[in-house]
């Protein structure tokens, strides 16, 4: 569904993305984990159309995205859940859901909105609630539930664990786990850690320095210390 | 009872700084810097308007219609042309084009148009209504109801419509609204459009109360930076709030023979600047401000 051949992101002089390759089938849930500034989010702000490439291609669903907007992305069913969340906080929490539809052509009222939460029950009863007064792990999930208003085809976590206490990691993979399961959601997870990427994902790229240094099946990702000798080989 | 008189007479101006103080506002959460120029690109639209009614001789209501389109693609205009673009460098080059656009309206009005006062028409004419010893004009009622209406279409576009709410996303937070599929420009654009409407309504009914001239917005877009600085400069009802009671405080200032008019600006700004040192957000302002 979405396959990236031979990416490259800079930032002036700076190559934060160097001849990235990937695929991703359709159903599929791949992992990418690195370390800090491994080009990791580059790499998702670039595929989601929001950052520029210096060369390159992304095609999804065998469709090259060449020059299209961010918005034509959406629009056209790929979606990312940005790192740090970037909700908008001073919208409630409804409002947040009614903006990530904002990209559909027909009415998005509070049926919709019940459809929507029903992986994340937690929102249910804090929908006039402004976005910025809620817990780390609740605007989580209210960025994928947003995410999810816009009735993707694939969409791309970037860093979904980050802040958050392990016991809101473990609900956030939960629902990782069902958006894949019940909802054949394809996705791309990125992570720094292993930990989450592991519950999810059916095999996982390892990215170091810009470049993909490695692949594990979901089997090998048992071995911890192999997935790290690759951060830094 | 004279100073009731002053009080309610002054409501009509307070509708009228009200509006352009709300244009402020939007102005400033689409492109996070005061519009210096909102008062002239009125009164350049104010000239378009008395066009319309004395030369080509339109009904004030068509008129007003027309202008507010007008004006609202003036503000496309600006907006796309010269804000836009203007829009990743740094803040002082934004305040100046403001400053430029002061001058390029100042001088058009001054260009097509004899800038000396002249009487514009009013919506209604009739005698004023007495209510017990207070006399209020109709077209000062006339006024009123025209800017409430105005204020509440506003609050009905940004709380329900798609529009409204792309708005109040993208000046909440920019990067999140290009992730969701919000084009930033158009949001930007519209904001414009909509703050460039209300100014030319508000000139239309400043010109109504104390006739139409090239300097007329002068001090309005003076009052209306006070009203934005009192009420918060990101929010909307602070500035309706502020305009409403900056028209009253001038009048019973102007009304009080210590103070007279000469010292009611002054004393305005006096308050300005305690505001500012115990709430610099402002009254309705608030670090991360909703709309409305």
């Amino acid at each position: 569904m979405l396959e990236i051949r031979d990416l490259q992101v800079r930032y002036g002089a700076v190559t934060a993305v160097q001849a990235v390759s990937l695929e991703v089938t359709a159903e599929d849930v791949v992992g990418l984990i690195g370390p800090n500034g491994a080009g990791k989010s580059s790499t998702a702000l670039a595929v989601a159309g929001l950052i520029r490439t210096s060369s390159g291609s992304v095609t999804f669903d065998g469709r090259s995205l060449g020059s299209l907007s961010a918005a034509g992305r959406v629009q056209a069913g790929l979606v990312l859940v940005p790192q740090g969340r970037q909700l908008f906080p001073s919208l409630s929490v409804a409002d947040n859901l009614r903006a990530g539809a904002w990209r559909l052509h027909q009415r998005f009222d509070r049926s919709d909105v019940g459809e929507l939460l029903r992986d994340f029950p937690a929102l249910h009863d804090r929908l006039e609630q402004p976005a910025g007064t809620l817990s780390g792990g609740e605007q989580q999930m209210l960025a994928l539930a947003r995410a999810l208003a816009s009735h993707p085809r694939f969409m791309i976590l970037d860093e979904p664990s980050m802040g958050l206490s392990p016991i809101m990691v473990d609900r956030v993979a939960d629902v990782i786990g069902r958006l894949a399961s019940e909802r054949g959601m394809t996705m791309l997870v990125i992570d720094q850690g292993i930990g989450l990427v592991r519950r999810v994902a059916s095999r996982v790229l390892v990215m170091a320095q810009g470049r993909i240094v490695g692949e594990q099946t979901a089997r090998e990702l048992a071995d911890q210390s192999a997935v790290e000798a690759m951060y830094f080989r | 009872m004279l100073l009731l008189q002053d009080v309610v007479s002054a409501l009509g101006a307070g509708a009228v700084y009200a509006l352009v103080a709300l244009a402020l506002v939007i102005v400033f959460r689409a492109t996070g810097v005061v519009n210096f120029a909102a008062g002239e690109i009125a009164t350049f639209t104010t000239f378009v308007a008395w066009e319309l009614l004395a030369d080509v001789g339109l009904g004030f209501w068509l008129t007003l219609v027309i202008v507010v389109g007008f004006s609202a693609l003036v503000g496309v205009v600006i907006y796309l042309f010269i804000m836009h673009p203007a829009l990743k460098k740094p803040e002082f080059v934004i305040v100046m084009l403001t400053f430029g656009l002061f001058e390029l309206f100042n001088g058009l009005s001054n260009t097509f148009w004899d800038p000396s006062p002249r009487s514009f028409p009013a919506p209604v004419e009739g005698p004023p209504i007495v209510i017990g010893s207070i006399f209020i004009t109709q077209e000062s009622i006339v006024d009123g109801a025209i800017a409430i209406l105005i204020m509440l279409l506003l609050m009905a576009i940004f709380r329900y419509t798609k529009l409204g709410l792309g708005f109040r996303a993208t000046t909440d937070n920019r990067f999140a609204a290009e992730v969701v599929g919000i084009r930033p420009w158009q949001m930007y654009a519209a904001g414009w459009a909509m703050a460039t409407a209300m100014g030319g309504v508000g000139g239309m009914m400043l010109a109504n109360m104390l006739g139409l001239s090239a300097s007329m917005m002068g001090n309005v877009l003076v009052f209306a930076l006070v009203a934005v600085i009192i009420g918060g400069l990101e929010s909307p009802l602070g500035a309706v709030v502020g305009g409403l009671l900056i028209a009253v405080v001038a009048a019973v200032f102007s009304s009080l023979s210590f103070i007279g008019t000469d010292l009611a600006t002054p004393l305005m700004l006096v308050i300005v600047i305690i505001v500012l040192l115990v709430r610099p957000s402002g009254l309705f302002g608030q670090r991360k401000a909703g709309l409305l």
